[in-house]
């Protein structure tokens, strides 16, 4: 990253004038007492604040992540241990003192820039959800704001020692008072800039991670739409001169794009809801049927599921045969436990005791194959209401009557 | 399910709510014999203005719209005796959006792929102030009142009575109001009035399954 790039973040420019104003400051204060020597010491303290202003901001980018959260915390540790070193050997000069004081005030306001920044995020987010989220909602908020408050006292902490530090130099003139009044300007200048200047930084980092994901999701979806929904679209207008097809094609998307977007088109047909609605799809597409298919959980393919499943499309081709253009419902609740799925029609119906002995559909592919695997199925018309066929496994949930 | 429209008299009028233009003038020219529609909106804050100025007897309101999405609008009318009935309609088929909308006031939900009869049956429905529940909108409700409450949550609002569940598991399967009553010996209204029992109880109750439905999609929205 380039000096004219940082120069562009306005948190990097506020770091940069804030320190340098500072360090003027104390120059012009210092020169006026101890003359050219002291005013150089102060002038090479110059290089800090800079320094200050350009690996904050670096050091924020590198430790954004979980972990480097954490390691924001060692910056205060490592400060207060320098300062103790220098607190107990110092004996003269106000460079290293200041020095760590600067560096003490730096971590502190990323202490709290960090802190804020998190709760700002928080809020953003809940002002975007509706007032029902907000309501219903569970999320883990910090009580305290124990980060900030470290920043606030280490700041504090940073103050006091520069004033130490710088103070015997000027015990006996009155720019003693003129300097604590410029440190401590300069420092509630830098809290007031700073902070939110490098929340808005860092949360124009995160806005940004979070353009680069939705457009690594857009190109995800693009290309499954091409792959999908545009082919199809293709085939619709190819065949646009027989309106069967058209709706056909547009129901069989409809279904695939829905088992896409509910994340079962991976699970493939290994379940006996993904099992169910392949065949349902299959009868649709060759029979010209339109079926409404609601199914509530789900259990592995077995044996006795791949019978149900069989046992489905022969009550489906039913419904398909004896109630054409008749909207059927299927309607089937699975768990480990069992399962039960239902067929209905609302065709003409028929009387079941009508219905000679010979049309072995119904009872072999039917009720034969569901006792095979030790299930039932049931039968249930009556002239003009319709047809349903329930088919039920093991202990079957809802089945509270036939 | 379309054992005729009950009570109520005149024309519905109607304010369609979604973002889709062409979705909206669609609906507009299939019910323009049935229906007044008296207004149209995008957004959640077009329909609360359009609504409020028009005040229909009835609202067809998506559940997925820029600014909020369909809930905003039912928040806004929430508890407002003189509000419309608001019947949602979506092409998502996913629990977790049609759930908090019945939730949160809408008497009814319907597939967009719903067929013109039944969405005219579904809209005198809901405009003479009884619930509609599409068969899928059954199942749903069925499975989040499926599981066993908590045993300190004991509450008649947090289950359902084995009438209202059987009432309901035939709604699923698609059989009609009046089909059910045969099936059960009861009358249709007696049907109607578990079915507006139920949505009652979705309405206030508190079960852990309904709510995990909202925190999961505040979840996914971040």
């Amino acid at each position: 990253m380039t000096l004219a790039s940082r120069w562009r973040d306005p948190a990097w420019r506020a770091t940069a004038l804030i320190g340098l104003a500072l360090l003027l400051a104390l120059v012009v204060a210092l020169a006026g007492r101890g003359g050219a020597r002291v005013a150089a010491v102060a002038l090479a303290g110059a290089v800090v604040p800079v320094a200050v202003a350009v690996l904050i901001p670096a050091a924020l980018r590198r430790l954004r992540g979980a972990e480097g959260r954490s390691l924001l915390l060692a910056i205060p540790v490592a400060a207060a241990a320098l300062l103790l070193l220098v607190v107990v050997s110092a004996d003269r000069g106000p460079l290293l003192p200041l020095t760590v004081a600067l560096l003490g005030a730096g971590a502190g306001v990323v202490l709290i820039g960090d802190e804020l920044r998190r709760r700002t995020a928080g809020a953003a987010a809940r002002a975007e959800r509706s007032p029902w989220q907000r309501m219903t909602a569970v999320e883990r908020v910090r009580a305290l704001p124990w980060q900030a408050a470290a920043g606030a006292l280490l700041i504090g902490w940073s103050t006091l020692l520069g004033l130490g530090a710088a103070g015997p130099y000027l015990a006996d003139t009155g720019l003693a008072l003129a300097l604590l009044v410029v440190l401590l300007i300069g420092m509630a200048g830098l809290v007031l800039v700073l902070v939110p200047l490098l929340v808005g930084a860092a949360a124009r980092g995160d806005r940004d991670r979070l353009l680069r994901a939705r457009e690594d999701e857009r190109l995800r979806v693009a290309a499954h739409l091409h792959d999908s929904v545009l082919q199809t679209l293709a085939l619709v207008q190819r065949q646009a001169g027989d309106p069967a097809a058209v709706a056909r094609l547009a129901r069989g998307q409809e279904r695939a794009l829905r088992a896409w977007m509910a994340g079962e088109a991976e699970l493939g047909a290994a379940t006996l809801a993904g099992a169910l609605h392949a065949t349902i799809e299959e009868v649709e597409q060759q029979q010209r049927l339109e079926a409404e298919v609601t199914v509530l959980g789900d259990r592995p393919l077995d044996e006795p599921g791949r019978a149900l499943v069989a046992a489905a499309r022969e009550a489906l081709r039913n419904a398909a045969r004896h109630a054409p253009g008749a909207p059927v419902v299927v309607f089937a609740e699975l768990s480990e436990r069992g399962a039960a799925v239902y067929v209905r029609d609302e065709g003409p119906g028929f009387d079941l005791a009508a219905v000679p002995s010979e049309r072995r559909g119904v009872r072999d592919a039917i009720v034969g194959r569901m006792a095979g695997v030790g299930g039932t199925a049931s039968v249930d018309s009556a002239a003009g209401e319709g047809t349903e066929v329930a088919l039920r496994l093991g202990d079957a949930i809802g089945g509270s009557e036939g | 399910m379309s054992d005729g429209t009950a009570g109520g008299g005149g024309r519905p009028t109607l304010v369609i709510v979604d973002d889709h233009h062409l979705f909206r003038a669609g609906v507009r020219a299939e019910l323009a014999d049935a229906c007044a529609v008296v207004g149209e909106a995008a957004t959640p804050g077009e329909a609360i203005a359009v609504i409020s100025a028009a005040a229909p007897d009835v609202v067809l309101l998506d559940v997925h719209l820029p600014d909020g999405g369909g809930i905003a609008v039912l928040e806004a009318f929430r508890g407002r005796a003189d509000g419309p009935a608001f019947l949602a309609l979506s092409v998502s088929d996913a629990a977790e959006d049609v759930v908090p909308m019945v939730r949160a006031g809408a008497r009814g939900y319907v597939t967009k792929t719903i067929d013109t009869p039944a969405l005219l049956d579904a809209i005198a429905r809901v405009r003479d102030g009884e619930p509609y529940f599409s068969p899928r909108l059954a199942a749903f409700v069925l499975q989040a009142f499926s599981s066993p409450p908590a045993p300190a949550a004991d509450d008649e609002l947090d289950q359902l009575t084995p009438r209202e569940r059987e009432v309901l598991h035939h709604i699923a399967r698609g059989y009609a109001y009046k089909a059910i009553g045969a099936r059960l010996g009861i009358s249709p209204r007696t049907v109607e009035s578990h079915v507006g029992s139920v949505l009652r109880k979705l309405q206030l109750s508190s079960r852990h399954e309904l709510s995990h439905w909202a925190a999961k999609r505040g979840l996914v929205d971040r």
